[in-house]
């Protein structure tokens, strides 16, 4: 296969490591293309996405980078780009991120190019990402947005952590109702980038991170879009992680953040829609709804073991409700919304308090979260997809309605132990 | 015969003056090291209780998984607890820093051997505090482990983890101490060996059990998949939690 940069054409020996480029280059829009186990599928999506381009955003010129993350290979060669340099036409340039993340990558080559935009793009649509970099883009690039993420049509099975957790969490810290901050995919104007790669990245642990982008994007109230796109891609492959590292890393980085920004969240009062680019996309296929058997056993194998550490961040009444909860039959079993905000609020402000190890803390939440996971697919089982919205819209209010708690639990911690 | 007795008399009365005023200032000498020993003992008590509590020592200990529970009543506070033992260890050391102003050779071997003592003393507490708190938090990461990964004995595994850890620290301890000698290596191989076995026996023994139920269990789900499949479908997806 032949990578084509402008005319030229790459041997096959050559598409392995980064060309030597000694005069600087400017783009105007960098694109990254991650997320495949094969190079050669990095490189098919990244052309057929090159060819496409010139048509979305004509007159742009664009660079496409072939993200890969071998180690040992050297680092791409390349120097910033003085603002007089003219963008060339799209280019197709295989980029190696060892040592950094993909996000990391795309961010400090918008910087090296000078673009106005970047977006970062998982490899696996059947379009090569064409439409998912136009839609995406377009908002940065033609409305102004600073950041654009993608709102996927999924199943009501699926993202059921994002439902339940991230979105109600961000939704009420920062009064903006991203539905879906967490993600893969992702769409950065020049303004965020510069503050994403300055002030924001020292010193944060989570910097680098999809989530990390959202929520300081959120917090500092850069301009924020929504994109409707199809399917969500395939998950690239990473080193398997189990159910509570997963959940404890996302709860890490959700509550690190709170920790940062107290501040700024604690002024926020409800919130607003976020605007919302390109049209409805079609509803998937219903999927089958899984079993809630081993889940409710999860919880309650976890009250019965962990009720006592949960004692360091839940007050008594919660405790309670979570024990009458434990003892519920299957069929009636149901975690109330009010009950599970502040079950999540009570653990951030035990994670802002480190009234025990943070992370033994956060993996402590699993057998929670599965608990109201397990009530939430037994309600939304069968409701009908319209209503399964109205019922995420029920649970993100309960968490406005009980943040109140949540600002004085954290300026007043004491007041409230038990 | 009666002066015999007198003189005789007068000279012991004469050798315990002697004796009482080369033992007295050695005395007096050892109340005022006693004393200062227990001023200075005030002084650190006071100076603990304020600096652990400047530090948040209480809510610390908790965290770091050294306590159960974050309640306490002010006399068994961490702190308190601190500050006692600091005040006594003052008041010890003191004790037998004053016993060699006596100047005997009893006391004094007594005072040097103590003093000696306590640098291994205070490494020997360091070492069981260590394990203490290494034992405490494996218990903590095993039992949240175990529960996650949904084993229902995950209690009982957790507990081992602890005293396995706690065991081995009770050894280094006193080995540290130099207490029991090759006699306690030898327990202490006798008793972690058993353990280790005992459980290798049960976990192996136990396995065959488990495998087989889980293969039931597999096939029973299996089936039940079936049926409901061909019943209403329902229970057969898969729940995307990221």
């Amino acid at each position: 296969m032949a990578t084509y940069i402008e005319d030229h054409v790459l041997a096959p020996a050559e598409q392995n490591s980064p060309r030597p480029v000694e005069e600087p280059r400017r783009a105007d829009i960098v694109i990254g293309v991650h997320g495949a186990s094969d190079d050669g599928d990095i490189a098919r999506a990244g052309h057929r996405l090159g060819h496409q381009l010139d048509a979305a955003f004509p007159g742009k010129g664009a660079v496409v980078l072939l993200l890969s993350d071998h180690a040992g290979e050297p680092p791409a060669p390349f120097s910033a780009a003085p603002p007089d340099v003219p963008a060339r036409r799209c280019e197709i340039l295989p980029w190696n991120h060892a040592g950094s993340g993909a996000l990391e990558a795309v961010l400090r080559a918008r910087e090296t190019f000078g673009a106005d935009a970047c977006a970062l793009l998982t490899a696996g649509s059947e379009d090569g990402g064409f439409d998912v970099a136009r839609r995406l883009l377009a908002p940065v690039v033609e409305e102004g947005f600073d950041l654009v993420s993608p709102c996927y049509v999924t199943h009501r099975y699926e993202g059921v952590l994002t439902t339940g957790l991230v979105y109600p969490l961000i939704r009420a810290l920062f009064g903006k109702r991203l539905r879906q901050p967490m993600s893969s995919e992702l769409a950065v104007s020049r303004r965020l980038g510069e503050y994403l790669l300055g002030e924001a990245w020292h010193g944060d642990p989570h910097a680098g991170e999809q989530l990390w982008v959202a929520l300081s994007a959120l917090s500092r109230e850069f301009s924020v879009c929504q994109s409707n796109l199809a399917a969500r891609p395939p998950p690239a492959l990473e080193p398997s992680a189990d159910l509570a590292s997963s959940i404890a890393h996302v709860v890490n980085v959700l509550f690190h953040q709170m920790r940062l920004d107290a501040s700024s969240w604690q002024r926020v009062k409800g919130s607003q829609a976020v605007h919302v680019s390109g049209p409805a996309q079609p509803a998937p296929r219903e999927a089958l709804a899984p079993q809630i058997g081993p889940m409710v056993k999860a919880f309650q194998l976890g009250y019965q073991e962990l009720g006592r550490l949960w004692g360091s961040a839940l007050p008594p009444q919660s405790l309670l409700a979570l024990k009458r909860l434990a003892s519920a039959p299957e069929e009636a079993f149901r975690m109330d919304d009010a009950l599970w905000a502040r079950i999540v609020y009570d653990f951030a402000v035990g994670y802002h308090l480190a009234v025990m190890d943070r992370a033994l803390l956060l993996r402590s939440m699993t057998p929670l979260y599965l608990g109201w996971a397990a009530g939430f697919v037994q309600e939304v089982r069968d409701l009908e997809p319209e209503a399964v919205e109205e019922r995420v819209e029920r649970l993100a209010r309960a968490f406005e309605t009980a943040k109140p708690y949540l600002i004085s639990r954290w300026r007043w911690p004491d007041r409230f132990n038990p | 015969m009666t002066g015999d007795v007198e003189e005789a008399l007068r000279d012991g009365f004469h050798r315990l003056a002697l004796t009482v005023a080369d033992f007295l200032p050695g005395f007096v000498t050892m109340l005022l090291v006693i004393a200062f020993a227990v001023a200075l003992a005030y002084i650190v008590r006071f100076a603990l209780r304020k600096v652990l509590a400047g530090i948040d020592f209480d809510r610390r200990v908790h965290r770091w998984g050294l306590t159960s529970s974050a309640e306490w009543s002010p006399r068994n506070a961490p702190t308190a607890i601190a500050a006692h033992t600091g005040f006594w260890f003052v008041v010890a050391a003191g004790f037998l820093a004053g016993l060699q102003a006596l100047n005997t050779r009893t006391t004094d071997a007594l005072a040097t051997r103590a003093l000696d003592w306590i640098p291994h003393l205070l490494g020997a507490a360091l070492i069981f505090l260590t394990g203490i708190a290494v034992a405490r938090f494996l218990e903590r990461t095993v039992l949240i482990s175990a529960v996650n990964m949904q084993i229902a004995w995950a209690r009982f595994l957790s507990i081992g983890a602890k005293w396995l850890t706690v065991l081995f620290a009770s050894a280094l301890t006193l080995q540290h101490l130099q207490v029991g000698g090759a006699l306690l290596t030898l327990a202490f191989t006798v008793i972690f060996g058993g353990i280790v076995l005992a459980l290798a026996l049960a976990i192996g023994l136990g396995s065959r059990d488990a495998v087989s139920r889980g293969w039931e269990r597999t096939f029973a789900e299996e089936e039940a998949k079936g049926r409901a499949q061909a019943a209403s479908g329902a229970g057969l997806g898969e729940i995307r939690h990221m």
